[in-house]
């Protein structure tokens, strides 16, 4: 009897345990971690993603973003071309049939995305890459939109950067060879929002560059921009001060022809955040 | 607007002066409470902090890049950190770009929806293990990660 009453009692404490176990964390995962993991994988993988940060695009598309990789520059590991899991998307998305990516192997590659591209044009083919990896939509983070992405799976995030440089930029142009690359290509940007509103020189009044910018971002809003994009570090510390309008007036006028001094982007990264909203309500 | 939070490209970049909380001042600017900030790739490698400045109710963190830059065994820690905090204000990406003119932007975004997923499902597991959440929870949350937090933060402007 005493044998039953201990096993009915172990086993309403067991019940007790086995409920509660929700309510108190411990700080190590169980030995059921990786079924956990086996069990929730497949469901994660059937979940439509909305990707909100990408630059999708071709490799000769000069406007997958607005800035340039330096030569030289340092890769981390994972993130270097050669990157034996790069094989593994070639093979799941193309039936790369290759375990390398020798120059011969390469073309193969080459020549199955072409095949790809001309069974599906115009903004087929991306929209087919996003179906392969479940995405539902990719923020398109591009210079500008090209005509083979689709506007209704692709929204577009332009770049805000290029209103920080109106002014004579050599001297931060020649402070590395970094910004050697990075500056004229926001120089270049900054000419190409002035060639959408019809701008041949910049104003001379701070007042109606702030307005130019207003009228840049609008537009965008109306072209499907859905947010702007600074990339601000690399051009200067992201330590900001508070410069009033006035200030920025002046900085604006002393320095329009000058060489521009370092730190006095804060004016117009501020004054760029300013305007979003005015754009907003003006679009 | 999206701010870039990260590391960057070029062996020039400043990482101390690009600190993400150098950020704070103009996030907490009242004058900027009506404006939604996206801090882009989560302020990596400094996603510890950033997931404080979440808090505010106008500032996401988004992980692209983290999940290209770490393998899936680092990424799933930052995923699970960010997802024991401020699940609601985090937001999934690739940061998918062209290598050359044989890996494109295809491979890609393969590579970092491939290591997203698995990281996000190894922090659910741990999290589920460590009896922190329910399996239907954490569906829940893997849904706000990949897809519902994003599409929230538009407001009706992305499908």
């Amino acid at each position: 009897m005493n044998q039953i009453i201990f096993v009915a009692w172990a086993a309403v404490s067991l019940f007790f345990f086995v409920s509660s176990a929700g309510a108190q964390a411990r700080p190590f995962p169980g030995p059921d971690v990786q079924q956990i993991y086996q069990r929730l994988l497949p469901q994660i993988e059937k979940i439509p993603a909305f990707d909100h940060h990408a630059h999708p695009g071709f490799a000769d598309d000069p406007d997958v973003d607005a800035m340039a990789a330096p030569p030289d520059a340092s890769e981390a590991l994972r993130t270097r071309d050669d990157n034996p899991e790069l094989i593994a998307a070639a093979k799941a998305l193309f039936g790369y049939p290759y375990t390398d990516l020798s120059p011969e192997h390469a073309k193969w590659l080459v020549a199955k995305k072409a095949e790809v591209k001309k069974e599906n044009p115009g903004t087929a083919y991306f929209n087919l890459i996003l179906d392969k990896i479940n995405t539902e939509s990719s923020v398109a983070n591009r210079a500008m939109m090209p005509d083979y992405l689709d506007a209704k799976r692709f929204p577009w995030v332009f770049f805000a950067d290029s209103f920080m440089w109106p002014f004579n930029n050599e001297r931060e142009t020649g402070r590395n060879p970094d910004e050697g690359v990075f500056i004229p290509l926001q120089e270049k940007m900054l000419h190409r929002w002035m060639q959408q509103e019809s701008v041949t020189k910049l104003p001379v009044k701070f007042d109606d560059y702030l307005e130019f910018i207003v009228r840049v971002l609008a537009d965008n809003r109306k072209k499907g921009g859905i947010a702007m994009k600074f990339e601000v570090a690399y051009f200067r510390p992201t330590t900001f001060s508070d410069p009033t309008r006035d200030q920025a007036k002046d900085i604006y006028r002393s320095t329009s022809r000058a060489a521009f001094p370092a730190r006095k982007s804060t004016a117009l990264f501020k004054i760029t955040s300013s305007a979003s909203s005015s754009a907003s309500e003006v679009a | 607007m999206h701010i870039h939070t990260a590391v960057g490209i070029g062996d020039y970049f400043n990482l101390s002066q690009s600190n993400i909380m150098n950020l704070e001042s103009v996030l907490r600017d009242p004058r900027y409470r009506d404006t939604t900030f996206v801090m882009i790739h989560g302020g990596y490698p400094l996603e510890r902090e950033a997931v404080w400045l979440a808090a505010m109710k106008n500032v996401y963190l988004d992980s692209s890049f983290g999940e290209l830059a770490q393998y899936p065994s680092a990424f799933k820690d930052t995923l699970k950190m960010w997802l024991e905090t401020f699940p609601d204000k985090i937001t999934f990406g690739t940061d998918c770009f062209p290598y050359n003119q044989v890996l494109g932007a295809e491979e890609s975004y393969w590579l970092g929806a491939q290591s997203s997923r698995m990281a996000l499902a190894a922090a659910l597991a741990e999290m589920i293990s460590e009896n922190e959440i329910t399996e239907v929870r954490a569906l829940e949350l893997a849904h706000g990660y990949l897809h519902d937090n994003a599409v929230k933060l538009y407001q009706g402007r992305v499908q």
